[in-house]
């Protein structure tokens, strides 16, 4: 077994700011659409759902701006090839649907470089490329639909830019469940949780040889 | 403006050329206004009273110069005049002191313009008693009470001489931001998103807290209004006629009564407002330590706002033209196209994405439970090479 650090500081501070940041914005978000909680402020719980928007903003530029100027963002593609990125993702599909079950080895094995499975970098790419920033774009919008009037204009109506990003929301909660959850999936089921706070993964020395699971499957 | 038309035989002699030539000059104006009238259908219904008035009174720039300098314009528009919900009172019912025997010469003027506007109340409150009632309850009322002369009165919000709606309900922004002017400053200190707030809710929707609210769904098209500029749109009877159970338009029904209208030509939207039920309960303004401050009054399904719902155009005169509509139009899918600029967080919210949360929510918890009890189901049992997994 050796320690690998596959979770460098500014990493696991963006992640941890955003996972609680995200429960934060669900839970808000929640209570402003449904008003289930009573005795909180609708006007509170937007000013917090405001303010908490604008700290996650601010963190994706650290994870931006990290992986920009940093060699680790090879971690999202360790080789430039869409066929093999495919042929990846179906082996990890296969894995995660029939092989996990009958005991196979994970097809990925982690190193500093190869943190995540194709999958992850797949899934993690739409994420942090396309979705978040849709979503925090459309909270701007909805946080002062004067000064985005243009956009609120663009897109037909206050109530498009919101049923995006109530869709969006959706989506991140599906997410964050099904994330938790493969978290589990490593030899212990906290193992993945605990390198996510002290940044070092436990690896296997030989992974081809080894016949038990091994690798990080922090979908 | 009367005309007393037994005048001439109280007439002393002396005074009887100077009557001859006001009668003279009168007729000849009757006739002007006459002409004017035959030249367009706008003057049409006025009584010939008033066209004698009109006759002087429509000239463009007449004014009078007051004794404290004011200026008070005397111009009336009697083509808008006579299209104005007044229309029937005619000049007479508000202007009976006026005698054309000693007009314009014996008119005592006003002191100032605003002696003029307060000394106006009066003849409104005979006719409009109910209103007058809540509008002494008024702050406005109130401050009037207490000696300030600056306090608005009737003039100051309506303009009875115009064909536009007397009620301020539609132009509620103009009649209040005329004095409030740091209304827009005054509510971005503290209301997210003011500038929505002040476009999608009346004043007196916040401002008069203890009334009924609704929601008046205006239909454009493209980015203007819909007008009804000679009632050839027939829009009730095709609101009628959608509204298979004429219990109000259902969101299958102002869909495809929407649909309708966009066959006239253009791109068919919704524009909701909230607003008073009653016209009449604005008047009673209190303080503004009274208003709704409190966002759930409208941030919620139950809110009572969205309880009544109406769709409406304009007349040729401005004046909205009402059919009721079902609250469940305001969250359907049907409709969400429709009313895509029309949206108050958590009370108008499209009930089909309640669903795919809920479907989000089980399905995101449902699948990681059923691969983990098929992993455990799987543990139980050996490999086929005897290992288990």
């Amino acid at each position: 077994m050796t320690r690998v650090y596959v979770h460098p500081i500014p990493v696991r501070l963006w992640h941890w700011t955003n996972a609680l940041g995200f429960v934060a914005l669900i839970v808000t978000g929640l209570q402003i659409r449904y008003n289930v909680l009573l005795g909180m402020s609708f006007k509170t719980v937007v000013d917090w759902h405001n303010a908490i928007g604008f700290v996650l903003i601010a963190n994706y530029f650290v994870w931006l701006l990290f992986y920009l100027f940093s060699d680790k963002i090879t971690v999202y593609h360790p080789e430039f090839s869409p066929t093999a990125h495919f042929r990846n993702v179906m082996r990890q599909l296969g894995y995660y649907g029939y092989g996990i079950f009958k005991g196979h080895p994970n097809p990925h094995h982690v190193s500093a470089y190869r943190k995540f499975n194709a999958l992850q970098s797949m899934t993690y790419q739409i994420v942090m490329m396309v979705l978040v920033p849709v979503q925090f774009y459309t909270g701007l919008v909805l946080w002062d639909l004067q000064r985005f009037a243009g956009t609120v204009e663009l897109l037909g109506g206050a109530r498009v830019v919101d049923t995006i990003h109530v869709v969006l929301c959706i989506a991140f909660v599906v997410f964050i469940l099904v994330h938790v959850y493969l978290t589990t999936l490593g030899r212990t089921a906290s193992e993945h949780l605990k390198a996510m706070i002290t940044g070092y993964e436990e690896v296997d020395d030989a992974p081809d040889a080894v016949s038990g699971r091994s690798g990080a499957q922090l979908l | 403006m009367g005309i007393d038309r037994g005048v001439g035989r109280r007439l002393r002699p002396g005074a009887r050329r100077q009557f001859v030539m006001v009668v003279a000059a009168a007729m000849l104006s009757a006739g002007l206004a006459a002409s004017a009238a035959g030249a367009g259908n706008e003057a049409e219904g006025l009584s010939d009273d008033d066209k004698i008035c009109l006759g002087c009174h429509g000239t463009e720039g007449m004014t009078s110069k007051l004794a404290n300098g004011d200026t008070l314009s005397l111009t009336v528009d009697g083509a808008a005049f006579a299209r104005s919900i007044h229309r029937p009172v005619g000049c007479v019912g508000c202007h009976a002191q006026i005698k054309v025997s000693d007009h314009p010469g014996n008119v005592k003027p006003a002191a100032s313009a605003r002696q003029f506007a307060l000394a106006k109340v009066d003849t409104c409150r005979a006719c409009h008693g109910r209103v007058f009632k809540t509008y002494e309850a008024s702050a406005h009322a109130i401050r009037l009470r207490e000696g300030n002369t600056a306090a608005p009165v009737c003039g100051d919000c309506h303009r009875p001489h115009l064909g536009a709606p007397v009620s301020v309900q539609d132009q509620q922004k103009e009649a209040c931001l005329a004095c409030h002017g740091d209304t827009a400053e005054q509510h971005e200190q503290w209301l997210p998103n003011a500038p929505s707030h002040l476009r999608a809710v009346a004043c007196s929707a916040c401002h008069v807290p203890d009334v009924l609210r609704k929601v008046d769904l205006r239909i454009f098209v493209g980015a203007a209004p819909l007008i009804d500029r000679d009632g050839s749109l027939q829009f009730e009877r095709r609101a009628r006629a959608a509204d298979a159970n004429q219990d109000g338009l259902d969101a299958s029904e102002l869909s495809a009564f929407l649909a309708d209208l966009e066959r006239d030509g253009g791109d068919i939207s919704l524009r909701g407002r909230i607003e008073l039920r009653s016209g009449t309960d604005a008047h009673e303004i209190p303080g503004k330590a009274r208003a709704i401050r409190d966002c759930v009054k409208c941030h919620d399904e139950n809110a009572a706002p969205f309880q009544n719902v109406t769709i409406s155009i304009l007349d040729a005169e401005g004046r909205p033209v009402r059919y009721d509509a079902h609250k469940a139009v305001l969250s359907s899918p049907m409709t969400w196209e429709a009313l895509r600029s029309f949206y108050a967080i958590g009370g108008t919210r499209l009930k089909l994405l309640d669903i795919v949360l809920l479907l989000g929510l089980v399905g995101g918890i449902a699948v990681p439970a059923l691969h983990l009890a098929v992993r455990r189901l799987f543990r139980r049992r050996p490999n086929s090479d005897g290992t288990r997994p």
